[in-house]
């Protein structure tokens, strides 16, 4: 979105045609005001504002400009103090309107604000009045609000792209996915806001079309990193991860301190079985900042898998001395203890009660706590853990195998049986699809 | 322990086919074939069975690849004798399994193919007959057979024969879709053939030795038939559970591996799920190509080593003696090279110290996975891991020397002691190119004993029996085998490590049949043979 300040300034005189007009006289002041303003001569132009409210102490006019001198000076509560004078004395003054619904929008007020916003783009007919309040609204996230003025502006100015733009990223903001493409198919598809856009809402619609448009954002300003990073992502849902590297490097060389676009380029060499290329990634957006719990993850988990465990360990551990360190780093803990060694499984237990402490939604970490008690001999418990994964995510199929096989080992066919034909019809994963599945749900998310 | 590949010298000149070399339109031409040892002239030396596949459309002009026999000249040199033999069928080639099915005192070999299987039978005089179609195991058109074993799962002293089978390709590939189509036609971003997963799963198969010549298929009634829905591969019989009743353990590719338990009455169930060998510690399911039997840990049951997929780890299954496997192959230092793609797998104690060590034969599908620059290849290298006696292995294969045979995509492994020497070796059947040959340099370190069986009222080849063997204070574990492997077979005579020790203070021989031999005070460094209920032994010429 376009800011709001520089279209407030050249609102100050906007009022409301059906408003009544100033006296000539109101005016003449205001005129030998603005030069003052415009110079930054503030407290003169305060003088002389106050001189003028003496005079015409029901001019609403004068009350607004003092409210933008009050506001250059950063005196925000005086200056919406002038606001709401003007707009006591004048209600649909539509330029103390949108000052004031800025004031408390900046001062965390958004319904206030929004409620201005929403009056005087009601009421106003000026082109550059709707689209401030337009834009206030969807600052305010009322992106309805936002959408509807803004389409008043466009249907004075079909034209303006900007308009437009902002328009479909609103009505894209509310969900009106189909609306807000259809919108966009009025404007050149060339600049990359609008590619990116575009991509967004096809991506909002499910549809793989999304992924294009964010590369070619993406490839039009590498430096941009949402632009980048959206187009990753895309990719690496897609499976394309050679096209997320190809994306992700040069937006990499292009910003070097990048520590949003390393776990992602990671995550791509990873899927890509680059092992060695995504270890490096990741380290090097740890290095940038060791208090990244995605990249640390990140890297836990490659170490991991690569089988390099006291390494994965030390990593994870690391990140786990931050008493609010991500659940699943005490996730990743478990279960790399519990492959490292037969004489560990103590603090692999502990390490998932920690992650289930952590997140008692998070299904794996009770599988994971699950195994260990199975292997401890505490089959009550272990069933109790993995019905509770299965519970609380009733597509994980890995728990129901364990039941099987604590149901076989008991002599329970019947109930082995059932878990068996659960595991069954919820697929048996291979361990690429499980990590498919693991990069979507977890490492994406992190990434992010 | 210092191997160097012998290939050339030995004159094992005929490049695998399995057809397109670049470009592969189907997971056919990926998949490759097996190897198998046998000594089918008796010479007392084992010869080399090369499987061999085709191609989609043969081009005018050029020979019919076939598979070959390689006679052992017993001078490290090898003689093609493929078209006197009477082998000379072309085909989609896949495995093949080896035993003396008739009991007549020569091995005869039963070749899976994607199509109908063939079955030689030893003529005694250096030629075979095929004979699957009058035997009854040929199969049917459209099938894909993939790994096979001979076992007596009945103990009736014939045996029989165990065909697992892969994809449901159809005779003509018309359901197959393209590379690239569809999900499970791509390989991280690149279209490659597609399947196993997305194609319909073909089932396997159990016919019965009805011991005069013919077989008659028991899938059904057997067990075998009643589950289903995998892409089964490599064949491993083996008795995990040391109840005598011989179980057949099936690596399947992307779905769950098969135990088919023996229930000593002629019928099997699955026990994959409960046991622990179906899926990995998690009970996720992995792409099982290659299977051996081992006691790595002399705790008198037998473990299992399975290679997988790249991007996954192998399984080392650790049998816990209670019906049930705990996966250590992490804790073994054998989890951490997820870039190889294993296919072969020999169990054999190469550096004779009586802990057996672990060889994988590794490749790529295709050339096209180069594409993906990922950290693995095409071509990839063996991998040699060193039993380090305290279920730790290390790799060595570099130190070893089994790089020496270079990088290639490598499918079935085969081991046997070539030379009567008392080294193994290991023939390695490459996917285009020629077999490699991997020979022990120098003598053989430690002492040693080779042990042949002939059973008389169990299966003349001895197939099923245990042997345990007592020498310098260790108890070491085999048992005969047909099969194995990824879609191979290995000597059928058994190799011992003996360390330091100069004799066998025992050997015990649990006869499929029943009955049991005890040795003792055997010398070691020679190949001997024991007859059952004779309780004694002979040197093998």
């Amino acid at each position: 979105m376009r800011p709001l300040a520089g279209i407030l300034v050249t609102l100050a005189l906007a009022v409301n045609g059906d408003a009544q007009a100033p006296s000539a006289e109101e005016q003449q002041q205001l005129f030998s005001v603005l030069p003052l303003i415009d110079h930054g001569e503030l407290s003169r132009a305060e003088e002389q504002l106050f001189a003028g409210i003496e005079r015409y102490p029901r001019s609403a006019i004068l009350y607004n400009a003092l409210g933008i001198v009050f506001r250059k000076q950063n005196k925000l509560d005086r200056a919406a103090d002038s606001f709401r004078k003007a707009l006591e004395i004048l209600p649909s003054f539509t330029a103390a309107q949108l000052q004031l619904a800025s004031i408390d929008q900046q001062q965390g007020m958004k319904q206030d604000a929004a409620r201005l916003f929403r009056a005087a783009g009601e009421s106003t007919t000026n082109f550059e009045a709707l689209v401030a309040a337009g834009l206030g609204l969807a600052d305010c996230e009322d992106y309805a609000g936002a959408a509807h003025v803004l389409e008043k502006a466009r249907a004075m100015r079909p034209d303006s792209g900007s308009v437009t733009y902002n328009l479909a990223l609103a009505q894209y903001k509310m969900g009106d996915l189909a609306v807000a493409l259809k919108t966009l198919d009025s404007l050149s598809a060339t600049e990359p806001d609008v590619v990116y856009l575009r991509g967004k809402v096809l991506d909002g619609l499910g549809k793989p079309e999304g992924e294009s448009e964010f590369a070619a954002a993406c490839r039009t300003q590498p430096g941009n990193e949402s632009f980048c990073a959206d187009a990753a992502l895309a990719a690496i849902r897609q499976q394309k991860f050679l096209e997320a590297v190809a994306l992700l490097e040069p937006s990499i060389g292009k910003s070097p301190g990048s520590v949003a676009l390393l776990p992602l380029l990671g995550l791509a060499q990873f899927r890509l079985g680059r092992y060695q290329e995504a270890i490096r990634s990741y380290a090097a957006s740890l290095e940038k900042d060791p208090s990244l719990d995605a990249s640390r993850e990140g890297l836990g988990f490659l170490y991991y898998v690569t089988g390099d465990l006291e390494k994965a360990r030390a990593v994870v551990e690391q990140g786990l001395t931050n008493p609010k360190a991500d659940f699943y780093l005490a996730y990743l803990d478990a279960i790399i203890l519990y492959r490292l060694s037969p004489q560990l499984k103590t603090e692999a237990a502990a390490a998932a009660e920690r992650a289930i402490q952590a997140n008692t939604r998070f299904a794996p970490a009770y599988f994971q706590r699950g195994k260990i008690r199975m292997e401890q001999n505490d089959s009550s418990g272990a069933l109790a853990d993995f019905e509770r994964a299965a519970e609380l995510d009733p597509k994980y199929p890995l728990p129901y195998y364990k039941m099987a096989q604590i149901y076989a080992r008991q002599g329970r066919a019947r109930d082995a049986e059932a878990a068996r034909r659960k595991f069954s019809a919820l697929g048996n994963l291979r361990e690429e699809e499980i990590l498919t599945r693991q990069t979507l749900d977890v490492l994406i998310p992190a990434a992010r | 322990m210092k191997f160097a590949d012998a290939s050339a010298k030995a004159g094992l000149a005929d490049a695998n086919v399995s057809g397109g070399v670049i470009n592969k339109k189907y997971i056919l031409e990926m998949n490759g074939s097996g190897v198998a040892f046998i000594d089918y002239n008796r010479d007392g030396l084992a010869d080399v069975f090369l499987v061999s596949g085709t191609q989609l459309a043969q081009p005018a002009g050029t020979p019919k690849p076939v598979s070959h026999l390689y006679r052992n000249n017993g001078d490290g040199t090898f003689t093609d004798v493929t078209r006197e033999a009477g082998l000379t069928h072309s085909g989609w080639g896949q495995g093949a399994c080896v035993a003396d099915v008739d009991n007549d005192g020569y091995d005869d070999i039963f070749v899976t193919y994607y199509g109908k299987n063939r079955f030689y039978h030893n003529n005694r005089d250096g030629t075979f007959t095929e004979i699957a179609e009058r035997a009854g195991v040929a199969g049917a058109d459209g099938r894909w057979n993939s790994g096979c074993a001979f076992i007596d799962y009945g103990r009736d002293g014939k045996v029989d024969l165990f065909v697992a089978n892969y994809v449901d390709l159809g005779p003509d590939f018309s359901h197959v879709p393209k590379p690239g189509s569809g999900e499970y036609c791509q390989y991280k971003g690149i279209p490659i053939a597609c399947g196993p997963r997305g194609l319909p799963a073909a089932v396997n198969y159990l016919y019965h030795n009805n011991g005069d010549g013919t077989f008659t298929d028991v899938s059904a009634s057997s067990g075998i038939r009643a589950t289903e829905g995998h892409y089964a591969l490599g064949v491993l019989t083996l008795d995990y559970d040391n109840d005598g009743w011989p179980d057949i353990y099936v690596a399947c590719d992307s779905a769950a591996s098969i135990l088919y338990h023996n229930k000593r009455d002629s019928t099997f169930e699955d026990a994959g799920i409960a046991s622990g060998l179906a899926y990995n510690e998690d009970g996720e399911a992995q792409a099982g190509m290659g299977v051996a039997a081992l006691d790595y840990d002399h705790d008198g049951f037998l473990d299992v080593v399975k290679t997988n997929f790249s991007d996954d780890s192998p399984n080392l299954y650790h049998n816990n003696g209670d019906g049930t496997f705990s996966d250590s192959v992490f804790q073994a230092g054998m989890g951490r090279l997820r870039n190889l793609l294993g296919w072969g797998v020999v169990a054999a104690d190469f550096d004779n110290d009586g802990w057996i060590d672990i060889l994988m034969a590794n490749g790529h599908l295709t050339p096209e996975i180069d594409t993906t620059k990922s950290d693995s290849s095409y071509r990839q290298r063996k991998l040699l891991y060193r039993n380090l006696r305290d279920g730790r292995f290390e790799d060595v294969t570099l130190a070893s020397g089994v790089d020496a045979a270079g990088m290639h995509s490598s499918r079935g492994a085969a081991a046997a002691d070539l030379y009567n020497d008392g080294r193994i070796s290991v023939v390695i059947n490459e996917l285009h190119e020629k077999p490699s040959l991997l020979v022990p340099e120098g003598p053989a370190p430690n002492h040693w004993i080779g042990i042949q069986l002939v059973g008389s009222r169990s299966n003349r080849d001895g197939i099923g029996a245990r042997v345990e063997v007592e020498a310098g204070g260790l108890r070491q574990i085999d048992e005969i085998r047909s099969g194995g492997s990824y879609l191979s077979q290995s000597d059928l005579r058994l190799h011992f490590g003996l360390g330091a020790a100069a004799r066998v203070s025992r050997i015990t021989i649990r006869w499929p049949s029943g009955a049991v031999d005890r040795l003792s005070g055997i010398p070691a460094d020679r190949h001997i043979v024991i007859e059952e209920g004779s309780q004694s032994w002979r040197n093998r010429k």
